[in-house]
């Protein structure tokens, strides 16, 4: 759509086709970015529907007069999936913010995209129930964006991501038509749609209605804080408890600068001298829990840690947590700006990846704090900067971009649980072939055939990568890697 | 047949409108409709010599094993390293392969309590349609760049590509299974298997013949503790019920079986099913008249299981998988159009028209 007349009718008929339409730049400022602020665009039209009626009459609109749409929940997306197309419309879901149904008998929630993580766990915790994705956004994020990310968070490692507590989804094609994926059992007919849904960023379709599946509050909870002197030494023990047998809900690692500026933040009671903390909960039956505890303990010990804390209390359970979670906003006060990255490494990898990490710090003169999802190997560095001064935001986004590449390197990926987005789009020239991106623009051209869903994100065109110049073969490999073996 | 051989068999396929057969040790060849190609007869092309575990590391739960490889070889492998895969696949005939568990999807009695074959898959290659070998998702926990191609491929049926290698999350074995048999009528079962949710010591359970199995799991002291609260009489052969149950002998096979999958306390065919399992969520049906599909809600699906001749593949032309909205079916036809453009993988295995 490019003449003036064309975008004078579409205007007229998105006006008439939901309720509430922003043109005005200043109001329409607040879209501009997500949680990526580099990232900045200002759309040429926002709207908020109200109903999935106005949703697919917006839809039939933008397919009609061939507009890019880009959803958005709460916007705190991290690789800036939610930032605005310049000619396109922004449509937030900010509106669809009911919880319409928790059945208590099958254990789930049908709620609409708009809703906050957090507030489903709040609404079904009388009952005794909870939804356990739990990203470190989730007093903010909306489940529609969770969907499109496939969110992760703390309690990801024993619980699984999003894609494993979801069951049901409506959704509104490129076209307008509404249909529906899914079912409130654990199967449903066809290729598993469901599962493709999560973490496709925008790209697939629009997510009008959830259902997740609720899991009961543990009966007993226990926290542990583990001290280390070094980062090796907290990194080799998370191999040595998964190796145990033991399954934690969650089992987190910070290293020092992000100790001390928690510490200094919040003061959950950390060990300030300390160069490496794990916190690992534990969560079942008190039996069970008890046991486990035991063996943890005995780990941890053989592990080297020289400071062990177990919170048994709710409140000594949240003191240990409010660090963690505060620990972003934490190092965000350590420096004007910081970059959070996003990788995920095998766990044996963790020591290697850390050591280059403090490396490359040196290297760029950039201060790095580390805060992560050490159970399943999901690092996320943190690189300080001050995007004032000249040429620093180009540094830390090469920096960001060697930790990418060597989480790739090492076996593992790009993005653990932020997401492609705008952000990382060259480095998926390096993480896959152009077959298999080829395959990407098959499944998307499969779901939206004229592209008009959050164009220019997620996979890059192989033109992109060409200029990229780094279109690598496969993980090093040639095509028929495993020819020798047989 | 190495991957290079069969990739020049697809690329030549494909260039001719071949259509092909893609099987393990077809040991589910009940499940799904009989490739029907429309014009020449189908050839096959078997991965089971493509076998073996290419990289396994305990202390990762991970492990990747090539598609041809025997289930129960992975399995004896993993057993001697106190692990398990969580979802429990059947292994039909002793005969199964893994690529084969990945393509039918079919999750066993642990599934609502552990999760789904997909719910573990990290990553696959495969062989598309036109001989390239491609690679999808990782040895990683979690993995959100690019579309979760490999899930997509669980349940696929061969309609997709030929699955070449696959990298599974495994977990520790459990110290301690036991099964309790408990009398008990069909509704009390079902709200008995509704409290036994919370517990995170069950593992399995199933309701048939007026007895309710409950399959408990865990740390020694814990499982023998929780099954002196339950009651019931502890089952001898612990395992051969749920083998049973997952391998589908258990039911009689003169008459047409149905799987319905539903929210576990639903009503749908409640009294009417041969034997429950999943937490109230399964539902097997031994039915010959009547039309279920019709019967099935929209947050429900039924598949037909096994015809009535108790044979292997339904009648030609008769669908097996609960039908599609035009919508889905659309995307159906889209997709698989964008992963195998002329159509030769399995051509009519899911739906007749697909």
């Amino acid at each position: 759509m490019i003449n003036v007349d064309s975008q004078k009718a579409f205007l007229k008929q998105l006006k008439g086709a939901c309720g509430h339409v922003i043109v005005d730049q200043s109001r329409m400022k607040v879209y501009e970015t997500d949680g990526l602020t580099a990232k900045k665009a200002l759309p040429a039209y926002v709207a908020l529907p109200e109903t999935i009626e106005e949703i697919q009459a917006c839809m039939r609109l933008c397919h009609a007069f061939d507009v890019p749409v880009v959803a958005r929940g709460a916007g705190t997306g991290l690789s800036g999936g939610a930032m605005p197309h310049e000619q396109g419309l922004l449509l937030s879901l900010a509106k669809f913010n009911r919880i319409l149904e928790v059945d208590v008998d099958n254990r789930l929630a049908r709620v609409e995209p708009g809703v906050t993580n957090l507030s489903i766990s709040d609404r079904v915790r009388p009952l005794g129930l909870y939804y356990a994705p739990d990203p470190s956004s989730q007093i903010a994020c909306t489940i529609g964006g969770n969907v499109a990310e496939n969110s992760g968070g703390v309690h990801c490692l024993k619980y699984g991501l999003t894609v494993h507590n979801v069951r049901h989804l409506t959704l509104v094609s490129p076209q307008g038509e509404l249909y529906e994926l899914g079912s409130h059992g654990y199967d449903s007919a066809g290729f598993d749609l469901l599962a493709l849904l999560h973490g496709s960023e925008g790209m697939l379709g629009i997510v009008v209605e959830v259902t997740v599946a609720l899991l009961s509050v543990p009966e007993e909870v226990s926290v542990v804080l583990a001290g280390f002197d070094s980062t090796q030494e907290a990194s080799e023990a998370v191999g040595a408890i998964i190796s145990g047998g033991l399954l934690p809900a969650g089992l987190e690692m910070m290293d020092r600068l992000a100790i001390q500026a928690a510490e200094d933040f919040v003061n959950a009671g950390y060990p300030r001298d300390a160069a490496a903390l794990l916190l690992c909960e534990l969560d079942g039956s008190a039996e069970e829990v008890n046991q486990q505890l035991h063996q943890l303990r005995q780990i941890l010990t053989d592990g080297g840690a020289t400071n062990i804390k177990v919170a048994a209390t709710q409140e000594e359970r949240h003191k240990l947590w409010l660090g963690r979670k505060a620990a972003f906003p934490a190092v965000g006060r350590l420096a004007p700006d910081y970059y959070c990255m996003d990788g995920t490494v095998p766990r044996k990898a963790l020591t290697a990846v850390l050591e280059r990490i403090s490396e490359l710090s040196r290297q760029f003169d950039l201060r790095v704090a580390n805060v992560f999802h050490a159970g399943d190997g999901n690092l996320h560095p943190l690189i300080l900067f001050d995007a004032n001064q000249p040429g620093e935001l180009d540094k830390a986004e090469a920096f960001g971009a060697q930790i990418l590449e060597l989480c790739i390197e090492k076996g593992g990926t790009i993005t653990g649980e932020h997401g492609v987005g705008i952000e990382k789009i060259d480095q998926m020239c390096v993480q896959f072939t152009s077959q298999e991106l080829s395959l990407f623009h098959g499944i998307k051209a499969a779901f939206d055939a004229t592209g008009i869903l959050n164009p220019g994100k997620a996979v890059p065109t192989l033109s992109r990568c060409a200029e990229f110049g780094a279109m690598h073969v496969h993980r090093g490999n040639e095509k028929f890697p495993e020819l020798e073996r047989f | 047949m190495v991957i290079k051989d069969a990739a020049q068999f697809l690329e030549s396929c494909t260039s001719h409108s071949q259509p092909v057969i893609l099987q393990g040790s077809d040991t589910k060849a009940f499940l799904g409709r009989k490739v029907d190609p429309n014009n020449s007869p189908a050839e096959i092309l078997s991965i089971n010599e493509h076998s073996g575990i290419i990289h396994y590391e305990p202390t990762e739960l991970v492990i990747q094993v090539r598609s041809g490889s025997k289930l129960a070889d992975v399995t004896a492998v993993l057993e001697e390293n106190g692990q398990m895969f969580a979802f429990e696949p059947a292994n039909f005939n002793g005969q199964s392969t893994i690529g084969g568990m990945v393509a039918a999807g079919l999750s066993g009695s642990r599934r609502p309590y552990a999760g789904s074959v997909r719910d573990f898959v990290l990553g696959a290659e495969m062989l598309s349609a036109t001989g390239e070998l491609i690679n999808f998702g990782g040895q990683v926990m979690k993995n959100v760049a690019g579309y979760d191609v490999s899930r997509l491929l669980v349940g696929s049926l061969g309609c997709l590509g030929l699955i070449t290698n696959v990298s599974f999350k495994v977990l520790p074995k459990p110290e301690q299974e036991m099964t309790l048999r408990l009398e008990m009528s069909r509704a009390d079962a079902l709200l008995k298997m509704r409290e036994l949710v919370n517990s995170p010591l069950v593992s399995a359970t199933a309701h048939f013949d007026g007895q309710l199995m409950i399959r408990l799991s865990g740390k020694v002291k814990s499982v023998n503790d929780f099954s002196k609260r339950l009651g019931g009489e502890l089952i001898a052969t612990e395992s051969s019920c749920w083998d049973a149950i997952d391998g589908q002998s258990i039911f009689p096979s003169e008459q047409k079986l149905w799987k319905v999958s539903t929210a576990p306390m639903s009503p749908l065919f409640l009294d009417e099913a041969y034997l429950i399992d999943w937490g109230g969520a399964q539902r097997w049906l031994l039915e010959s008249e009547r039309d279920i599909w019709a019967e099935v809600d929209k947050y429900s699906s039924a598949t037909l299981m096994r015809d009535s001749a108790g044979g292997e593949y339904v009648h030609d032309g008769e669908e097996v998988f609960q039908p599609l909205s035009t919508l889905q079916k659309n995307l159906h036809i889209s997709l698989k159009t964008k992963f195998d453009p002329a159509g030769i993988l399995n051509a009519g295995r899911m739906y007749s028209w697909l």
